[in-house]
C-alpha cells in the first residue's frame, strides 16, 4: 500500500475520529505528541490516548501509515490500560517496565484482533515477535470484548518474565508505546531548577504550577486581572508538555533575525468546548443590530418555473403567440439567494491579557463573535469561532467554539471560556489558516480579534511581530483574507507592522467594537 | 464473537413481509393515535434515517388515511405546498399544491424535514396548526377548512447540518412533539434481519458497525448513519455483494464528505470488516 503520509493536521483529526470510535467512547480524545521522547501512550485517567507525531517507521512497506496509527490505536483502547492504571506502579525497573509493556502487548493484541478482526493481519505484520495472548498462566482473560482479570495479574505475569528472559527479550516494539503509568510523574534535577529558575509567570508565587493562571510579564497596566482556576480535572488532563514530549500539532516559527523557520518550534493544541453547558443564550440587541445581515434575496424573472406568475412576460407571451411569434413558456418569477461563497473564521484572544477590567474585553470580544456568528448563521454562511491562548511554545491552545460544518449555530459566548495564559499569536493564525483552507468555500476570511500584543516566554517584540507578519503573509499566499482588529490602547502599536496597514485596525474604545466590527466584515466579505 | 462468518443466506426472507413493518422504540403508536384522535399536529424529531417516515407510513396505514409526502428544501415556498398558477394555452389555471389537496381529502399531510424550507413557507402552516384549522388560500382568496381526517406531521433533525436556521419555539409549540432515537442495538438488529433478510447474527454485526460509525460521528462532525443504510448495506449482501463492499457503499460512500475524516471511516471499517469476510 502505497499513500501520502498524513500531515499533522491531517493525522491530529484521524486520531480525534478514531480514538472514541475504538474505543467506545472510554478514550475520549485523541492527541499528537512530538518531539524526542514520543511514544503511543494513554493518559493516567485513560481518557485521553497519544499518538507520535512523526509516526514510528515500520519494516513491513505493505502497511500504510495510517493503519500503523489504527493499530496503535487499537492497542491502546484496550481494556487493560485501565487495569493497570489503577495500580502504583512508579517503582518498577526499567527491565520490568518492559516486560510489563510486552505481556500487557499481548493481551491488548489478543483484544484488539477479537474486536477488530480487520486488523489482525496488519498487527500481525508490525508485531511479528509478539505473541497475542487471550490467556494468562492458563486463565482465559479476553473474552466478549472485555478484559476479565485483574490487573495485577499482568504484573505477576510481567516479573515472571522479567526472571526469565534475557535483555534481549525485553525490547519493545515502539507501536506498544508505554504502560499507562503516569508519564510526567518523575520529574528530573534539571527540570526542578529550570521551572524555579525562570521568570515568575504569575504574582502568586505559591501556585504549584505557575504556567496556567499567569498574568503577562509585563503587568496589565495597572488593570486588574481576576483570572480564577478552571476547575480541576486531573485525570482528564494531558501530562506536562516538557521539550521532548509535547503533546499537539507542530508549526514553524519564523525568526526574523537568522531569516529561516525553526521547524516544529510550536505545539499547537485544538480543543473543543464543550457547547452544550452552557445557556445558549441571544446576543444583546444592541450588539447584534449592527450585525444584522438580511439574507441576499433577489428576484428574478422569466422563469419556466416559480413560485409566482410573472404577469410582464405573460402578457408579452400572450402577444407573441397573437401575433404569431414562437413562444418561450418561460412566464414564472421566483425568489433566489444571492449566493456568496464566502468562509469567515473568527479568531479571539483568549489570553490573561484580556482579562483585564474583569474580563470586559473578553466578554465584549465573545459579544461580538456571538453577534457576527449569528448573523452568519441567519444567512446560512460557513462560519467558525476559534479562540487561543497559550503556556509557552509547547503548548499553544485554540479552543474550537464552534467548527464549520459544527450542525447547529453555535453562541461563543455560551461556552464559558476564560482567559488565561499568554499570547503567542503566529502560531493559531497558521493553524486557523489550514483549517479555513480545509473548508469548501470560494473565498476565506480570518477575522483576527485581541489586543495585538504578542508576548509569550521568548516571543517578544521584533521576533514575535516578524512571526507574525511572516504568518499573514503565508495565509495571504494561501488565499486567506487576514484582518485583525486591535482592542483596547497600547504603548506602541505592532498592528501596522505586524498586520499591514490596510489588513488592521485599533479600536480604542471596546464600546466601538460591534460597530467596526460589523463594517470589517461586511468589507471583507463583499470585496 | 468474530465478526463476519459467513451469513446464512438460507434465512432470506420468505414471500413479502407487511410493507409497512414499524418496530416502536416507546410508545409512538399510542402518541401518534391520540394526536390524530385530538387533530393536534404532530412534529416529530430525531436523526436521520431512524423511522420518521417510517412511523408514518406505518400510521397512515393502520388509520387509513392517504398520505401527501413532501420533502422539503432550500428553496421549498409555500406555493409549491398551497399551489399555484399553471399556463394553459392562452389562459391560467390553479393547481392545488400537496397541503391544499391533503386539506380538501382529509389526509396526512408529511412535510418531511421542515425546517429545510424557507422561513416564509412555514407561515401558511400557522391556520392550521391552531384552533382555526383552515388554509387561507390568498392567491384566489379561499378559505379552507380542513376536512375531517386531515392531520399534518412535521418532521425535524435538530442535529441536522442546515439546522443552522434554528426553528423557532412559537412555531414548535404548535405542534404535539415526539422524539425518535435509533432503537437499542437488539431492535435495531431485528429491524435489519427482518427488513434486509440476512441472518440474525449477521445483521448483529451490521448493527456493530454502524454503532461504532456514530460513537465517531460525534467527534468527526458527520451526518451518523442511519438505520436506513444499515438495512440497504443488507440487502446488498442479500443480493450477493461482498460485505465489505456493500458497507463500502451503502454505509460509508455517503458519509464521505472529502476530507481526512474519509479515511477514518475507511479505517473503521478496515478494522471492523476483514476483507473476503461474509457472503
Amino acid at each position: 500500500m502505497t499513500e501520502a503520509l498524513p500531515s499533522a493536521i491531517e493525522l491530529a483529526r484521524l486520531v480525534e475520529i478514531l480514538a472514541p470510535a475504538l474505543s467506545q467512547g472510554r478514550r475520549r480524545k485523541g492527541r499528537l505528541v512530538t518531539g524526542r521522547a514520543r511514544a503511543f501512550f494513554t493518559s493516567k485517567g485513560c481518557t485521553n490516548v497519544y499518538v507520535p507525531f512523526p509516526l514510528p517507521a515500520v519494516g513491513d512497506k505493505r502497511v500504510s501509515a495510517v493503519r500503523v496509527a489504527t493499530c496503535g490505536l487499537a492497542l491502546q483502547s484496550s481494556p487493560t490500560k485501565e487495569a493497570l492504571a489503577e495500580l502504583p506502579l512508579g517503582d518498577l525497573r526499567p527491565a520490568e517496565r518492559a516486560a510489563l509493556s510486552l505481556v500487557e502487548g499481548e493481551v491488548a493484541m489478543a483484544w484488539a484482533i477479537e474486536r477488530f478482526a480487520g486488523l489482525e493481519h496488519d498487527l500481525r505484520a508490525l508485531l511479528p515477535t509478539l505473541r497475542p495472548a487471550s490467556t494468562l498462566a492458563g486463565r482465559l482473560v479476553i473474552a466478549q470484548g472485555g478484559f476479565l482479570a485483574d490487573g495485577r495479574a499482568l504484573v505477576v505475569a510481567a516479573l515472571e518474565r522479567t526472571r526469565a528472559g534475557t535483555p534481549a527479550d525485553l525490547i519493545v516494539p515502539e507501536l506498544l508505546g508505554l504502560p499507562p503509568l503516569d508519564v510526567s510523574a518523575r520529574r528530573s534535577l534539571s527540570s526542578h531548577f529550570r521551572v524555579l529558575g525562570r521568570m515568575p509567570y504569575s504574582v502568586r508565587r505559591s501556585q504549584p504550577r505557575p504556567t496556567v493562571f499567569g498574568i503577562p510579564v509585563g503587568g496589565t497596566d495597572g488593570a486588574r486581572s481576576r483570572n480564577l482556576p478552571p476547575r480541576e480535572r486531573p485525570d482528564e488532563s494531558d501530562p506536562e508538555p516538557s521539550a521532548d514530549r509535547r503533546i499537539g500539532i507542530p508549526y514553524d516559527e519564523w525568526n526574523r533575525f537568522t531569516r529561516r523557520y525553526r521547524r516544529g518550534h510550536v505545539s499547537v493544541v485544538e480543543r473543543r468546548v464543550a457547547t452544550g453547558e452552557g445557556k445558549p443564550l441571544r446576543p444583546a440587541p444592541e450588539i447584534l443590530r449592527w450585525f444584522r445581515q438580511s439574507p441576499s434575496h433577489v428576484w428574478r424573472s422569466r422563469l419556466e418555473d416559480g413560485i409566482e406568475l410573472d404577469v410582464d412576460a405573460f402578457v408579452d407571451e400572450c402577444a407573441a403567440r397573437a401575433a404569431g411569434n414562437p413562444v418561450t413558456g418561460r412566464v414564472y418569477r421566483s425568489l433566489d439567494h444571492g449566493d456568496r461563497d464566502v468562509a469567515t473564521a473568527i479568531l479571539l484572544d483568549a489570553s490573561a491579557s484580556l482579562g483585564a477590567d474583569g474580563g470586559l474585553h473578553l466578554r465584549l470580544q465573545l459579544a461580538c463573535a456571538d453577534a457576527l456568528a449569528t448573523a452568519l448563521a441567519h444567512t446560512g454562511e460557513s462560519h467558525a469561532v476559534f479562540a487561543f491562548s497559550g503556556q509557552g511554545r509547547h503548548r499553544v491552545e485554540v479552543s474550537v467554539l464552534k467548527d464549520f460544518h459544527e450542525p447547529r449555530a453555535v453562541v461563543p459566548g455560551s461556552t464559558g471560556l476564560k482567559t488565561a495564559g499568554y499570547t503567542r499569536l503566529g502560531a493559531p493564525i497558521r493553524h486557523v489558516t489550514k483549517r479555513l483552507l480545509a473548508a469548501p468555500a470560494e473565498r476565506r476570511i480570518l477575522l483576527s480579534l485581541g489586543d495585538g500584543l504578542p508576548s509569550d516566554e521568548g516571543y517578544e517584540g521584533e521576533y514575535a511581530w516578524g512571526d507574525v507578519r511572516r504568518a499573514v503573509e503565508e495565509a495571504e499566499e494561501a488565499g486567506v483574507t487576514v484582518y485583525h482588529i486591535g482592542v483596547g490602547r497600547v504603548r506602541v502599536d505592532p498592528l501596522k507592522e505586524c498586520f499591514g496597514l490596510h489588513r488592521s485596525r485599533r479600536v480604542v474604545s471596546v464600546r466601538d467594537l460591534p460597530r467596526v466590527m460589523a463594517q470589517v466584515h461586511e468589507r471583507l466579505r463583499a470585496a | 464473537m468474530r465478526p463476519f462468518e459467513p451469513a446464512s443466506l438460507s434465512t432470506l426472507r420468505e414471500g413479502k413481509a407487511p410493507t409497512s413493518f414499524y418496530k416502536e422504540s416507546r410508545n409512538e403508536k399510542a402518541v401518534f393515535r391520540a394526536a390524530f384522535a385530538a387533530r393536534a399536529p404532530l412534529l416529530l424529531t430525531g436523526p436521520t434515517g431512524c423511522g420518521k417516515t417510517r412511523l408514518v407510513e406505518h400510521m397512515a396505514e393502520e388509520l387509513e388515511r392517504p398520505l401527501f409526502t413532501v420533502s422539503c428544501h432550500d428553496d421549498l415556498t409555500s406555493s409549491d405546498l398551497v399551489g399555484r398558477f399553471l399556463v394553459h394555452g392562452g389562459d391560467v389555471e390553479w393547481i392545488d399544491g400537496p397541503l391544499t389537496r391533503a386539506v380538501r381529502q382529509g389526509a396526512f399531510c408529511y412535510l418531511d424535514e421542515v425546517i429545510e424550507a424557507r422561513r416564509d413557507t412555514l407561515a401558511v402552516l400557522h391556520s392550521l396548526t391552531d384552533h382555526r384549522r383552515s388554509l387561507y388560500l390568498d392567491r384566489i382568496n379561499e378559505r379552507l377548512p380542513a376536512a375531517d381526517g386531515f392531520m399534518l406531521i412535521c418532521s425535524y433533525n435538530p442535529a441536522s447540518r442546515s439546522a443552522l436556521k434554528e426553528m423557532k419555539p412559537s412555531f414548535r409549540q404548535r405542534f404535539v412533539s415526539l422524539d425518535l432515537g435509533y432503537l437499542p442495538e437488539e431492535d435495531e438488529a431485528f429491524v435489519v434481519a427482518t427488513e434486509a433478510g440476512v441472518s440474525a447474527s449477521f445483521a448483529q454485526q451490521l448493527v456493530h458497525v454502524a454503532t461504532v460509525l456514530r460513537q465517531a460521528a460525534h467527534e468527526g462532525t458527520f451526518e451518523p448513519p442511519s438505520t436506513r443504510t444499515v438495512v440497504t448495506a443488507g440487502r446488498l449482501i442479500v443480493e450477493g455483494l461482498e460485505p465489505r463492499a456493500a458497507i463500502h457503499a451503502a454505509i460509508l460512500e455517503p458519509l464521505f464528505s472529502g476530507n481526512v475524516v474519509d479515511t477514518a471511516l475507511q479505517e473503521l471499517i478496515a478494522a471492523l470488516v476483514p476483507e473476503g469476510a461474509g457472503a
